[in-house]
Order: structure tokens, then C-alpha cells, then sequence
């Protein structure tokens, strides 16, 4: 079976222009505009099967809006193919808009001058929602996300967090296949936070909907997504399981050594010491460069250990690490 | 389809209610300007000495003011303003986000406002026109094609609005192309003086524009200046030119799609 979502090679360009600071040169722009090319995405490849969720991660700037919004259908690529349950989004607009739900955590999507209540009526008639299953969504939607209390209330008198509630709602609510949040837990509380990974998971499981989600919050993409997809100038640099990104990038271990005594300086090859007090001792270990072996034998003869404690690095590190090193 | 247009022009319409309060106050700036109009014309009338100017007697002079300003209630059209600021901040997103064609939804949402306008603004004004401005009730056939002219005129009036509020696009920022348009229109619509004061040659030119359609042809029928068969020509003019707006609004939109970039996150 063809996967729900085929990406072939999306490159999408964008024109600007360049001005140096200074009122001279604002001038100077008047008359002749330097204009850039900027490459936000340089043709990238990809596949997502239905009911997964899956991370779409990167640095700031890396390309990530773009292409979800060129999967959303919202704007027009450069070049390259998007095959999304057998439409083209951009060019079936208004049909496939039907199937899917969309938040982007930056934009104002629902009726600032009136309550969200309102916008989730609209929807109930623009996605044609059967009357009893509306309000049945609406009850049971209402309630884990806990915003029976806001929703009367004009969504300009709304908390960041509060308003990120009601789009998620409004996005969800004519319960479709593939839903995408960019940013979806901007302003929220832990306690929320949690709740909203809950509720993507449950929803995920019982309808068995696709969720594609970027968010520079790694605790999310953790408790969320098997698989993720980092983007960077972009271009895709990893895609793959969460757990498989430690095997690949794994290339260093955290021991953290307390001792009674030692008998001579520490100094073996592939170790950085991060830390040193009198009877602790934190180290990096290089992989590529020494064992764990290695490391051991040699605490053993030259310390008199009480402790070791053996680390790997967080996903949150881990993904540093590849960031900078793009 | 029904279902999901009354929703959105309820959108609109509610949407209106949260600023009623500037209905309120066309509501009592729009009998002062009349009552301007009024003095005004009445100066021009006794200084000229005739009893008719370009066709106009000065009872018929304050209906067509009176007539004008219903039709500016009934043709508003924010959609140049809306389609700047959304097209700008990247919240046209939001638009292109919803299972309908956009155009048709700012169309559907500013009925939406109109609608509150008929009961806030138009009604209560043509009542002031009446009793106070000796402003007649047409005859029923004038009525009722007067009616259906101001409903095209609105969707003409939409039409061109939307038109060049596209060119946000490409520009971003338009309110000096805004200005212009609102000035045009007013003049060459007869929003300012009937298009009878106008040289023969310049109405003749008028006769080939879309903007005489938005005022002074539904006033004129309203006043009964046309025989029965030109008004149903006129309605027919209004509705060619409709079409032929539409396909044009279809192909810069078509343009403007591929163009947009989605600023902002």
C-alpha cells in the first residue's frame, strides 16, 4: 500500500531583498533592491505511513514551516513532488484542506473579536460535522483540554496558552486524517503540556490518525514520536527512529567517579575531565577514541573507588551536537 | 453548501455586532451629511436661478444624495484592507487553511457585515430620508429592480475591491494604491456628482467603465429615469460586467496563489 504521505524532491525558493542599515541606504533601496535567493528547501525526500506520529525537527530557520505548509497546501513549492492521500495539496486546495487539521502555533486562527466557541461552530458547518457527533467531540474535546471556561470568552481576552487550546480544538475537531502542529505547545503550562501529549496519543491510537509535529521541546518529541526527521539549511540530515539517533550519534559517554583516594593524576587518551572536586571526578568519554573497558581498568588501579555511575548523553544533547555540527 | 454560506455570513455578521458602536455613529454623521448636501445644493439652485441643472430639479438633487449614501451602506467592501492585512502578515494562511474558496469567504463575511448594516445604518436612514429629505417610495417595478441593481452593485463593488486588494501581493503594502481606487470609484460611480454634469464625451467613456454601475445606474433607477427595458439592459450590463471581473479576479488570484509565500512562521 502507498504511503499517506510521499514527498519527492521539494525545493522551495524565496525572493528577498538584502538592505544595509541606515537611512542612505533605505533610500538607495528605493531606486535599486539587491534581491536574494534564499533556498528554504533544497529538495528534500520523504515518506510517512499512516497513524504514525512523527517528529519533524531543526534549528531556527531550518525550513521546517516551509514544508509543512507546502504539505498543507497553503503554498505553492518551487519545484518537487507532495502526494498526500492522492491529492497534490496546493492544487487540490480546497478539497484536501477537508481531510486534514492544522496549528500553527505563530498564527491567530480563530475569530479574535469573538469567543472560539463561534469558530467551532463555523467549522462545524464548513466541515459538515453531523449535529450529534459535533457535540460529542465538542464535550469530550472540551473536557481534556479543560477550556469549558474560556471558550464563551472574546479570544482576545484569552492567555497565549489558553488560545493555543481552542485552535488545537478547532483544528480537530471534524476528526481528521493527518493533523500537523507547528509549535503546538507555545504557552502552555507542564501540567497542559502533558495533557496535550496524552490527548495526541489518544486520539492517535483510537482513530488512528496521522500526526506530523515540529517543536524545539525535545521532552515532546520524546514522550510523542518514534520517529523524527531533523532538518537543517534545508536539507534533511537525519531520518529515523528516536532510539536509533542514539546507536548513529552516540559517540560519547558521561562517568561520573567518587573516590576515596587516588594514586596519580588522571590522564588516559579519549577523556575530557568536565569537573574535578577532591573525591569526585566527572568525565567525557570519546567513543571513537577509548572503551569503556579501557576507562574502568584504568580507575580501578589508580583509584580508590566508592562509585561509578555511567551516563549517555540526553536526546536534547545529542541533537545540539548535530545542529552545530551542520 | 446553504448551510456552510449562512455560516459564514453569521461569522460576519457577529463579527460586526462586536462594533456596533460604529454603526451608532453613521448612524448620526450620515443625516448631517445629507443635511450639508442639502444647504449646499440649495445655494447652487437660488444662485442659478433655474428650476432644473443637468436634469436634476432639487428635490430630485437630495434623493440622489440620499439614494447614494443607502447604496454606500449597502457596497461596502473592506476586502482590499483585509486581504492587505492578511496577505501581510501571513494570516491569509488562515484563509487558505478552510475548505472553501477564499475569495467567496471575505464575499460571504462582508455580507455577513452588510446584513447588519441593512438593519443599523440603511433602514433607519432611508426612514430619515423619507420623512425629513421628501425622499419618494418608487414604484413598485423601480423598487424592486433597484433591489436586485443594489445587489449586484455590491458584488461588482466587491469584485473591484478584491481586485485591487490582490495587488498585495505583489506590493504588500497598498494603501496609496487603496486611496487611489476609493477616489476613483466615488467619482466615476457619480458618488460625488450625478455623471450627468460631466461633458457628453466623458459619459460616453463612463458607458464603457464598470463604476457607473456601482451608484448612478441603481439610483437612476430608483428615480425612474429609465424606460422599463433599459433598466432590464442596465441589470444586464451589471451582470456582464460581473462576469467579466470575476474571470479576471479568478486568473490574478491563480497568480497571486503561486506568488504568496506565507510570511511570518
Amino acid at each position: 500500500m502507498q504511503p499517506m504521505i510521499v514527498v519527492k524532491d521539494l525545493k522551495k525558493i524565496y525572493k528577498t531583498y538584502e538592505r544595509e542599515p541606515g537611512l542612505i541606504n533605505a533610500i538607495k533601496s528605493l531606486f535599486h533592491r539587491k534581491y536574494e535567493y534564499k533556498e528554504a528547501l533544497k529538495g528534500i525526500s520523504f515518506e510517512v505511513e499512516e497513524g504514525e506520529i512523527l517528529g519533524f525537527i531543526g534549528p531556527n530557520g531550518a525550513g521546517k514551516s516551509t514544508a509543512i505548509k507546502a504539505l498543507s497546501g497553503v503554498l505553492f513549492p518551487t519545484s518537487g513532488e507532495v502526494n498526500v492521500m492522492n491529492f497534490i495539496p496546493w492544487k487540490d486546495r480546497v478539497k484536501y484542506v477537508k481531510h486534514i487539521g492544522v496549528v500553527f502555533g505563530q498564527k491567530e486562527q480563530l475569530w479574535w473579536d469573538l469567543p472560539a466557541i463561534d469558530t467551532f461552530y463555523l467549522h462545524k458547518d464548513l466541515y459538515e460535522i453531523e449535529e450529534k457527533e459535533f457535540e460529542k467531540r465538542l464535550k469530550n474535546m472540551v473536557k481534556i483540554l479543560q477550556i469549558e471556561d474560556v471558550m464563551k470568552t472574546p479570544v482576545r481576552d484569552l492567555s497565549l496558552g489558553e488560545r493555543m487550546k481552542c485552535k488545537i480544538l478547532a483544528a480537530l475537531i471534524h476528526n481528521p486524517k493527518l493533523v500537523f502542529l507547528d509549535e503546538p505547545s507555545i504557552g502552555l503550562d507542564m501540567v497542559a503540556k502533558e495533557r496535550l501529549v496524552d490527548f495526541i496519543k489518544d486520539v492517535n491510537k483510537k482513530y488512528h490518525t496521522t500526526f506530523i509535529v515540529t517543536t524545539h521541546d525535545m521532552q515532546d518529541i520524546e514522550r510523542l514520536c518514534k520517529r523524527i526527521i531533523i532538518i537543517n539549511h534545508g536539507e534533511i540530515i537525519y531520518e529515523g527512529f528516536l532510539e536509533h539517533i542514539k546507536d548513529k550519534y552516540l559517540k560519547k559517554k558521561l562517568i561520573d567517579v567518587k573516590f576515596e583516594s587516588q594514586k596519580s593524576d588522571f590522564n588516559l587518551k579519549g577523556c575530557k575531565i568536565l569537573n574535578k572536586t577532591k573525591y569526585e571526578i566527572k568525565i567525557e568519554l570519546n567513543l571513537e577514541k577509548n572503551s569503556i573497558r579501557n576507562l574502568v581498568d584504568y580507575l580501578l588501579t589508580n583509584f580508590e573507588i566508592v562509585d561509578i555511575t555511567v551516563q549517555d548523553p540526553t536526546i536534547e544533547e545529542i541533537i545540539k551536537t548535530i545542529y552545530q555540527n551542520v | 453548501m446553504y448551510k456552510k454560506i449562512k455560516s459564514i455570513i453569521r461569522m460576519g455578521f457577529k463579527d460586526a455586532v462586536a462594533y456596533r458602536f460604529h454603526f451608532y455613529i453613521t448612524l448620526i454623521t450620515s443625516p448631517l451629511q445629507l443635511l450639508i448636501y442639502y444647504f449646499l445644493w440649495k445655494a447652487i439652485f437660488s444662485y442659478s436661478g433655474q428650476e432644473i441643472i443637468n436634469g436634476f430639479t432639487f428635490e430630485l438633487m437630495i434623493s440622489y444624495y440620499a439614494l447614494n449614501m443607502i447604496i454606500a451602506f449597502f457596497t461596502w467592501s473592506g476586502v482590499e484592507e483585509w486581504l492587505e492585512f492578511d496577505v501581510r502578515n501571513g494570516e491569509l494562511v488562515n484563509m487558505l487553511l478552510k475548505p472553501f474558496k477564499v475569495a467567496y469567504f471575505y464575499f460571504f463575511q462582508i455580507l455577513g457585515v452588510n446584513s447588519l448594516s441593512i438593519i443599523l445604518e440603511m433602514a433607519p436612514f432611508f426612514l430619515i430620508a423619507v420623512f425629513f429629505f421628501g425622499l419618494k417610495i418608487a414604484p413598485v417595478f423601480y423598487f424592486l429592480t433597484f433591489v436586485i441593481s443594489i445587489v449586484l452593485a455590491m458584488i461588482l463593488n466587491f469584485l473591484i475591491s478584491y481586485l485591487v486588494g490582490m495587488t498585495a501581493f505583489w506590493f504588500n503594502r497598498i494603501g496609496g494604491i487603496r486611496r487611489v481606487k476609493r477616489a476613483t470609484v466615488v467619482f466615476l460611480s457619480g458618488g460625488m456628482i450625478p455623471l450627468t454634469f460631466f461633458p457628453i464625451a466623458f459619459q460616453k467613456i463612463f458607458n464603457y467603465l464598470p463604476f457607473q454601475y456601482i451608484r448612478f445606474v441603481p439610483i437612476n433607477i430608483y428615480l425612474g429615469n429609465y424606460p422599463y427595458l433599459k433598466v432590464l439592459i442596465m441589470i444586464g450590463i451589471q451582470i456582464t460586467w460581473i462576469l467579466i471581473l470575476y474571470a479576471i479576479a479568478e486568473f490574478v488570484w491563480y497568480k497571486a496563489f503561486k506568488k504568496f509565500a506565507g510570511a511570518g512562521a
